[in-house]
């Protein structure tokens, strides 16, 4: 780790929806950090809070009475995130941290030409002649691997594939050299074969300008594909934290496990049953109290039920596990095994 | 044992007109047989006529051309009121979408009844038994019966899905990526189900997926479909330990492997641009225009399905 402050910090962040059945707590006490040049990757199930936490850093969700940042902090480059006026913020959101979704034709403007719109970004980032934004949209378009580029800075979106509009976006947010690229769900929405062009285009940009990248993913191939870093999340919580071989190799957390067994096994001769997650994730309306995976945990204590639990550090580099498992009371009442590392949990 | 073949199609074509005089060739000569009991997975790219397969077999489409034969009989030909119920009864179907596939305004009792109430089969009391029946076989229980679908989860209402196509107790099923909408954990709690049923019901299925690990885990014939025509078909192992097409190759080097230490260091195939239209299909071999080992001939002729061994086909000039 570099002594330099990192890109980003998100420390204890929770938000939530007021709705009219109540408050939703979407995310419920964030925290990470992210160096430049980096990749964290957001896994988990969809209502767990992984959109919403990447939405806030560019502050993208609904902004108050509807929707609240009930605690906690954003610290990029230094500024505080949460506390920037909405003009402050803007520029932000022009320059420094763009942001690629999951349906690339619900995000581009049907009514205006893809070269017009990213050079609208550009003028927007403090380029002021018409024709160098020009000039730098047309390279843009031409990184992101799109064939004759002079010619579909012309075409409008529909005039492009699923796989190309992709491309269209991310020219669209990287044509101003931004410090941090928030990419949710970038390939959920494509074919298996153009998720892994978008992938390596992703790769390949990041490294060229040291971009650092947020990735949030339901699909575990994805992370280990691009992740440096990977937080799971459920329930609007963390559960583990650690860089991205340790979370495959050493899995700690019964959530963890659980999305991880639930994949096909590579060996499948013998037809065993999947072994999914039994049950369904909570309602955020009312979060149970504790851990909000105890309902469904086939380790749960008594204490898992009534407290939360802090992090405990386990076996790789900053491995970070929010569990009772890991509690030095929990081994001595009972022996459990990690069924990842066929290891007893130490 | 000796096995069964169950459904069969021949050359099976089904075109579509679209503006500007042009003919959209979605499914262009698929010939594949499934057997009772056994499930054929459908794999290819979005476009590659995998649901147009489905749907022509279970006639939401006509067939431009070519014959189904399910139990040896034909029912390719004209499709009257009187053949669709027949089709009904032994060929159903479960979508992708659980939340646009079930009428918001019935209760999941009338769902799963609207098969027997169109027919006018089971009177008030038998019909109550064996929705419950049926919701308890998919893992839902009698409380559910009168709810509407807006009341349960995507899980749920795939299972509900699934109670309706069983309830004519057909022979074969046509699963649509029936978990593709779905979150992990709870994708292979669905899976779990549909084994289960297939081994209590002999059921058969067809089951596309772009999931090519969960197709793998269910199948065991699986067809690599591309731009409306089979590349390759075999047996499930077979194919994923000795994939032979060049597309079927460039399709499973595709697949991300969760686990970085193997996805950051193995070698991968990236297919050069994009899927072909379908309605200005490369001359020759489709896959011409992206294959990295094209020759002339593949640019003038199709290639013809071969076998080369165990009931492994490959459609493709190199072999």
């Amino acid at each position: 780790m570099s002594s330099e402050k990192p890109l980003l910090t998100v420390k204890n962040l929770a938000f939530s929806f007021q709705t009219y059945a109540g408050e939703v707590q979407a995310v419920r006490g964030v925290s990470f950090q992210l160096e430049k040049g980096e990749t964290l990757g957001i896994v988990g199930e969809s209502g767990c809070g992984k959109s919403v936490t990447a939405k806030s850093i560019v502050r993208l969700n609904p902004e108050e009475p509807s929707g609240k940042v009930k605690h906690g902090e954003i610290l990029f480059d230094g500024k505080n995130i949460v506390e920037l006026t909405e003009k402050e913020m803007q520029k932000i959101r022009a320059r420094e941290i763009r942001m690629i979704f999951q349906d690339p034709m619900t995000s581009l403007n049907p009514t205006m030409t893809v070269g017009k719109q990213i050079e609208e970004g550009i003028l927007k980032s403090g380029v002021t002649s018409k024709d160098e934004a020009k000039k730098i949209a047309i390279e843009a378009l031409e990184m992101a691997g799109i064939p004759s580029p002079e010619e579909r800075y012309r075409q409008f979106p529909h005039e492009f594939s699923g796989g190309m509009r992709q491309r269209a976006m991310i020219a669209l947010a990287m044509a101003v050299n931004p410090k941090l690229l928030i990419a949710d769900e970038p390939t959920t929405a494509l074919d298996v074969t153009t998720q892994a062009q978008i992938l390596n285009l992703i790769k390949k940009i990041q490294k060229q300008y040291d971009t650092a990248i947020v990735m949030i993913t339901h699909d575990l191939g994805v992370v280990s594909n691009i992740a440096d870093k990977i937080a799971v999340m459920y329930a609007g919580k963390v559960v583990e934290y650690g860089e991205a071989e340790d979370i495959f190799e050493y899995a700690s957390h019964p959530y963890t496990w659980g999305i991880m067994q639930s994949i096909p096994p590579e060996d499948i001769s013998n037809k065993e049953p999947l072994k999914p997650i039994l049950g369904t994730p909570p309602d955020l309306l009312n979060p149970p109290k504790g851990c909000a995976f105890a309902a469904r945990c086939p380790y749960a204590m008594k204490v898992c039920r009534c407290y939360d639990a802090p992090g405990f550090g386990v076996e790789g580099n900053e491995h970070k596990v929010w569990c009772w498992l890991y509690d030095e009371r929990a081994k001595q009442m009972q022996a459990t095994v990690n069924p990842i590392t066929g290891q007893e949990v130490r | 044992m000796e096995k069964e073949e169950i459904l069969r199609t021949e050359n099976l074509k089904k075109y579509f007109k679209v503006k500007g005089g042009h003919t959209l060739k979605a499914v262009d000569g698929i010939s594949i047989s499934l057997n009772r009991g056994e499930s054929l997975g459908l794999v290819g790219e979005s476009g590659c006529g995998k649901s147009t397969l489905g749907r022509t077999i279970i006639r939401i489409y006509d067939p431009t051309d070519g014959k189904i034969f399910l139990n040896g009989k034909d029912i390719s030909g004209k499709s009257t009121k009187k053949t669709r119920r027949e089709l009904a009864k032994k060929v159903q179907m479960i979508f992708q979408d659980p939340y646009a596939c079930l009428n918001p305004r019935m209760t999941v009792s009338d769902i799963i009844a609207e098969g027997w109430d169109m027919r006018r089969l089971y009177s008030k009391e038998e019909r109550k038994k064996k929705v419950i029946e049926l919701l308890n076989m998919v893992g839902l229980n009698e409380e559910h019966a009168n709810r509407f679908p807006h009341e349960f989860s995507g899980g749920q209402r795939q299972r509900i899905g699934i109670a309706r196509a069983l309830s004519m107790e057909p022979e074969v099923i046509i699963c649509d990526e029936p978990i593709s909408a779905l979150d992990v954990s709870i994708q292979a709690q669905v899976m779990n189900l549909l084994v289960k049923l297939q081994k209590t019901l002999d059921l058969s299925y067809i089951f596309i997926a772009h999931d090519l690990s969960m197709v793998r885990y269910i199948s065991d014939y699986v067809a690599v479909m591309y731009l409306g025509t089979v590349v390759e078909y075999a047996s499930n192992t077979e194919l994923y330990k000795n994939p032979k097409h060049p597309y079927t190759k460039a399709l499973f080097s595709a697949i991300p492997v969760p686990n970085p230490k193997v996805e950051k260091t193995r070698h991968q195939i990236e297919l050069k641009g994009e899927l072909p239209s379908p309605i200005h299909a490369p001359k020759g071999c489709k896959f011409c225009t992206r294959c990295a080992y094209a020759k002339d001939i593949c640019r003038e002729k199709a290639p013809e399905m071969k076998d080369i061994g165990q009931g492994h086909k490959v459609a493709c000039h190199l072999f």
